[in-house]
């Protein structure tokens, strides 16, 4: 927030944080929240409602009843309002609304939200990334193979169909016979199911700390920490490449991921 | 003596916040600057988590690890995806795009399944 969202100063907003008006849905009270210009106090799993709600208002129909999903009716149309008169506003959601019920139809009624509010002002939207290089993931992926993740290679040529080709599914469905994991967590974050596939198939884990995904490999290859111990370049959410910087030395030893993967690729060639 | 490292771009979270003051002693990190709370305890704790220094392998997830050297570990984690029919290489999101674009190349080279956690 202090660098770029809320507080920051910059050429068109200049007084930061008072030229700035901020909205939080949250069924919860946070930091953040407290320090909104308006907090909409959702109920859980409401979301769709919420924003079919602004959407309703935005076309120029009248809500029936007092609360929608929670809020008082009169809120819902300030924040239109707000909206609308903004010079340039921006949506960011992060796993709260992926993961409530209706999971990405909610995003795809959000973006038909952004696209009835550019009809008054310039509004956008934008996923909130847990892990600093997810969206450097997708773009290397999709000019390596045009699409963003998700790709099956098995057939020789890139493939991509989520639902079929996309990691939860294929582990729930038990159709992997060995994973690769590279500093992520699914023995943590992953639904039960996936979970005793995972404890079933044989696991490597590219990770430079002990986990719940290393207690259940068979392999652990650790690795050097980008943007600490080594330098590389990361995709900002915004679809910024950074380079990241080298602070301090690696433990003795220890590789980057780069060099991994660049050995693995070699012995797997002469085997192959 | 305290070196300060300017203008390093936290690798923590998907907002790169690229204005940290980092300061550093002896080859060890003791404090940050501009960092929100999770970007400085990150940078603080990242060698206190335990951490591994040294590969680890075993054949039966029941038993302890035995530590191994890279190039061990390195050929089994080949040889465990080559047998492979269907294997899933999965994460990727909190490591450099070079290594990233070197990981997809692998998997292309030996059919396989290529995700990372956008698709949570
Ligand atoms: S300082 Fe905080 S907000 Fe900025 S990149 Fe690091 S973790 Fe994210």
């Amino acid at each position: 927030m202090g660098r770029y969202s809320v507080f920051a100063r910059g050429f068109f907003r200049e007084r930061g944080r008072r030229d700035r008006t901020v909205v939080v849905v949250d069924p919860r009270e946070t930091t953040t929240t407290k320090l909104a210009d308006l907090h909409l106090q959702i109920e859980p799993n409401k979301d769709y409602e919420l924003i079919s709600a602004l959407r309703a208002v935005l076309n120029g129909h009248e809500l029936n009843g007092d609360r929608i999903a929670g809020i008082p009716v009169d809120t819902i149309y300030e924040v239109v309002e707000t909206c609308k008169k903004a010079q340039f506003g921006e949506l960011f959601f992060g796993m709260g609304v992926t993961m409530s019920r209706g999971k990405h139809r909610i995003i795809d009624n959000a973006i038909n939200l952004i696209i009835d509010l550019n009809a008054y002002t310039k509004f956008g939207l934008m996923p909130m990334r847990g892990h600093y290089n997810v969206n450097g993931f997708n773009q290397v992926l999709s000019w390596l193979t045009g699409y963003p993740y998700a790709v099956d290679f098995s057939r020789g040529y890139p493939r991509y169909n989520p639902g079929e080709t996309s990691t939860i599914d294929l582990l729930v469905r038990g159709e992997v016979d060995v994973m690769m994991n590279i500093a992520a967590d699914p023995g943590a974050h992953f639904p039960q199911k996936a979970i005793e596939h995972i404890a079933k198939i044989p696991v490597i884990s590219v990770e430079p700390h002990q986990t719940p995904t290393t207690e259940l490999s068979n392999i652990v290859i650790p690795t050097a920490f980008t943007g600490v111990e080594v330098s590389g370049v990361a995709y900002r959410m915004d679809g910024v490449p950074l380079e990241l910087k080298k602070v301090v030395e690696p433990p003795e030893g220890v590789l980057p991921d780069e060099e991994v993967f660049k050995i693995m690729r070699k012995k797997i060639e002469e085997m192959l | 003596m305290v070196k300060i490292v300017k203008d390093v771009v936290c690798p923590f979270c998907g907002c790169l916040c690229d204005d940290l003051e980092i300061m550093v002693e002896d080859g060890h990190i003791v404090g940050t600057r501009n960092a929100c709370r999770i970007g400085h305890a990150k940078f603080m704790h990242f060698e206190g988590a335990v951490r591994y220094t040294e590969p680890l392998i075993r054949e039966d997830k029941k038993e302890d690890f035995k530590k191994t050297d890279y190039d061990t570990a390195i050929e089994e984690a080949a040889r465990l995806l080559v047998d492979s029919k269907l294997p899933l290489l999965y994460g990727f999101s909190s490591i450099s795009c070079e290594a990233q674009r070197e990981g997809i190349l692998l998997g292309e080279d030996i059919g396989a399944i290529v995700d990372n956690t956008a698709t949570v």
